[in-house]
């Protein structure tokens, strides 16, 4: 076979760039008002409901989405480009990242009408936070064999069971989940699957922390115990999650999230080095700026072709897989280059702070939203070879 | 992709069908020139390519790539990248060209070739160049510094200014020194497209990156194709996972070298002007080679590591032409000086102003 796994070229427009503008304007302004910090310390999103808020109020949220629900019909190329000014500028967009980026479009295609009526325009308000219940504590890679079930019962759903490594469940309004429905079959496990809309508010859900290895709260795990929803909490079409899920991934895997993560600690050692340095140190650093804009560009590319309404699952995967990997050679980089220098100790260095919680945290890039294992299972598919 | 470079795609297509096989390449590595192919590449105008673009000097940029991704595919043993370029050159200076290969200097990026007026003549001065092909060129087309601003020349090559060898895919490589050589024709820049001296170098490195793009798309559709032919514990070695793992990484890093290379190659064209896109590109794909050969020879096994076999046709190039016009190393650097002199807050808004 040939490989056809092409990138298009992508020309932002003049009203990419303009709303560009715009953006970093505003984010110039939240760091001088301290509101993002002006060194950063921490790799990263950090969380403010006050600043998602901000960004509804801007009408930065729910970009895509029609009007009808508090959108603003703009392209997927837009808001490729808010969303690269805030991740690269260190804005603290946890709190809406979910609901903005996945929840949301789900419930737009998938949603009846009363769930877009209820949800969407709060989502674009920066109002209404989501969390994704879908890994459990047998269930990571392996999604299909999850166990966490609703069962129906006189107007609504029954839950029993535990989500595991649910980031934000603790600060999220709701959780979009899959829940097993009916028994897996055993031509297709992953038949009887089903999505629903938890609030999280309900009687019976206990949220307890899970610590990260940084010490970090981001980390939960959810019980249900036997836990009663509504009826109109299910998520298009019984039994047909998967499909949903699987739709939804799409949009988790080529955005810049996954090659931005540790950005600003490259933006500060190239600070912290200047242009004194030798060819060699040049060198390194002109690597991490190849794959930096290799990694720009295929994104900009696979948000085109979202944009022309194609599904690019190879290239989005080809990002997060080549993407990952280049956070992770970040710190490896830095580490190399700051560890030797004779201020790397000082109690103030505040470089080395950053380069630590990267560190950290370096593990779960290539694992968070498809494992790098799971998206070389993708390519290989693509390629034909399964 | 336009009708136009489908167009070029299927023509060059056919002339690779119908006059390269593995003799040429052999007959080339002895020492030899093939003719015929040389000719149907030449009739056919794809050696006009990067020359015949009408609309400001980098307008054939799109058709000459198409070619070049083609002829990187077919691991081509002839120097078709600097004759395009050479052309290009001697179009704008209103130069003679022959039909034969030409070759084009300075071959670095950051490199400057000095020249010097004496009344009407142009003498050259200037350090040693590595030049590929050079031995197949009995003519060069030379881009040069003098104290009243830049010139471009052609000069006639004699064999006593090379020191010749072979590449590691044995193919002409050569050092030269013009240093006190006149030159035949040459005129003051800018004249008609092209701007300055960089633009010989540059241009033949992205070129060059291009072919090396054709060569490892079609390493990837070879090892993908083998793999799944391959028969080992009873099936096809496509089907095991640490051999799909290898291939997909392969893949990945093959589809993202070329989609740096796509996207410098369309924002050159649309700008009308060189863009940092395309020092990453020419980074990229130079840096990569060496992954990418490993993988594809970990894949293919004993018979990969054969001359019977095509494979070596393709890695050895890859091998080869990461070397010439600027290194890897070379093209990142020129990346890694621009972000290293940026202030606080500012190294974003040249990433995306490549």
């Amino acid at each position: 076979m040939s490989w056809d796994v092409r990138f298009t070229p992508i020309v932002l427009s003049e009203r990419c760039e303009t709303l560009r503008g715009e953006v970093r304007d505003f984010l110039t302004q939240q760091r001088k008002a301290g509101i993002i910090p002006e060194v950063p310390t921490r790799v990263g999103m950090d969380y403010s409901a006050d600043f998602s808020r901000s960004l509804g109020e801007r009408g930065w949220l729910g970009w895509r989405w029609p009007k009808a629900y508090g959108g603003h019909e703009g392209t997927a190329l837009e808001r490729y480009v808010i969303t690269e000014e805030l991740l690269a500028a260190g804005a603290p967009v946890r709190a809406h990242w979910v609901a903005d980026r996945q929840s949301g479009p789900v419930l737009l295609t998938f949603g009846s009408e009363a769930q877009k009526q209820n949800y969407l325009p709060r989502v674009a308000a920066g109002e209404c936070f989501f969390c994704i219940g879908l890994s459990e504590p047998d269930s990571g890679s392996d999604l299909a064999s999850l166990r966490c079930r609703a069962e129906k019962i006189d107007g609504g759903f029954r839950i029993t069971g535990t989500k595991l490594w649910t980031s934000n469940a603790h600060r999220a309004h709701y959780m979009l989940a899959l829940f097993r429905t009916a028994p897996a079959t055993p031509e297709n496990r992953r038949s009887g699957l089903s999505q629903f809309i938890v609030d999280l508010s309900t009687p019976g859900i206990e949220v307890r922390p899970v610590l990260n290895l940084a010490g970090e709260h981001d980390f939960n795990e959810v019980h249900f115990d036997g836990v009663e929803i509504p009826d109109d909490s299910l998520v298009g079409t019984l039994n047909m999650g998967w499909r949903q899920a699987s739709a939804e991934l799409a949009y988790e895997r080529s955005g810049p999230e996954r090659w931005l993560s540790t950005y600003h600690l490259l933006a500060r050692l190239v600070e912290t080095l200047g242009p004194d340095v030798s060819e060699d140190i040049r060198a390194q650093i002109g690597e991490l700026l190849v794959d930096l804009v290799t990694l720009r560009q295929m994104s900009l590319s696979v948000a085109g072709m979202l944009e022309a309404g194609q599904e690019p699952t190879v290239q989005a995967a080809v990002v997060k897989e080549i993407g990952t990997r280049f956070e992770q050679r970040i710190p490896r980089v830095a580490h190399q280059l700051l560890s030797a220098r004779s201020d790397y100790d000082d109690q103030d260095n505040t470089v080395r702070d950053l380069l630590e919680h990267a560190i950290l945290w370096s593990p779960a890039f290539t694992i968070r939203g498809g494992t790098t294992e799971i998206l070389r299972g993708i390519i290989a598919r693509g390629l034909g070879l399964r | 992709m336009t009708d136009l470079s489908d167009m070029i795609e299927t023509t060059v297509e056919r002339i690779f069908a119908d006059h390269l096989d593995d003799s040429v390449r052999r007959k080339v590595e002895a020492g030899g020139w093939h003719e015929k192919l040389w000719q149907a590449l030449d009739e056919a105008g794809m050696l006009d390519a990067l020359a015949s673009g009408e609309d400001g000097r980098f307008s054939g940029l799109g058709d000459a790539c198409t070619v070049l991704r083609s002829a990187g595919g077919h691991a081509i043993p002839a120097p078709v990248a600097e004759t395009m370029v050479a052309r290009w050159i001697a179009g704008a200076c209103d130069f003679d060209l022959d039909g034969g290969a030409v070759a084009v200097l300075p071959t670095r990026p950051d490199t400057r070739l000095m020249a010097q007026r004496k009344g009407a003549t142009l003498v050259l001065g200037g350090n040693e160049q590595r030049v590929p092909w050079l031995s197949a060129t009995t003519s060069a087309v030379v881009l040069a510094e003098t104290d009243k601003g830049p010139v471009a020349a052609q000069v006639n090559i004699t064999e006593e200014m090379r020191k010749d060898r072979k590449s590691i895919a044995s193919e002409p490589l050569s050092l030269v020194c013009l240093d006190g050589v006149a030159a035949q024709q040459w005129v003051d820049l800018p004249k008609g497209d092209i701007a300055a001296c960089e633009d010989a170098p540059r241009m033949l490195a992205l070129l060059r990156s291009m072919m090396m793009v054709g060569a490892a798309e079609r390493i990837v559709s070879m090892s993908v194709a083998y793999s799944a032919d391959r028969q080992q514990f009873g099936r096809p070695i496509s089907k095991f996972q640490a051999v799909q793992q290898n291939l997909s990484v392969l893949a990945a890093e093959t589809a993202a070298s070329a989609a740096i290379t796509d996207a410098a190659v369309s924002e050159i064209m649309r700008r009308g002007e060189w863009t940092g896109l395309a020092d990453a590109a020419c980074a990229r794909i130079r840096l990569m080679s060496d992954e990418i050969a490993r993988i594809t020879h970990q894949v293919h096994g004993a018979i990969g590591f054969t001359q019977e076999y095509a494979l070596h046709d393709l890695t050895r190039r890859l091998f080869a032409w990461r070397d010439d016009y600027g290194s890897g190393n070379d093209w990142a650097q020129r990346l890694g000086t621009q972000a290293l002199n940026v202030e606080r807050h500012e190294l974003w808004p040249l990433v995306t102003s490549l």
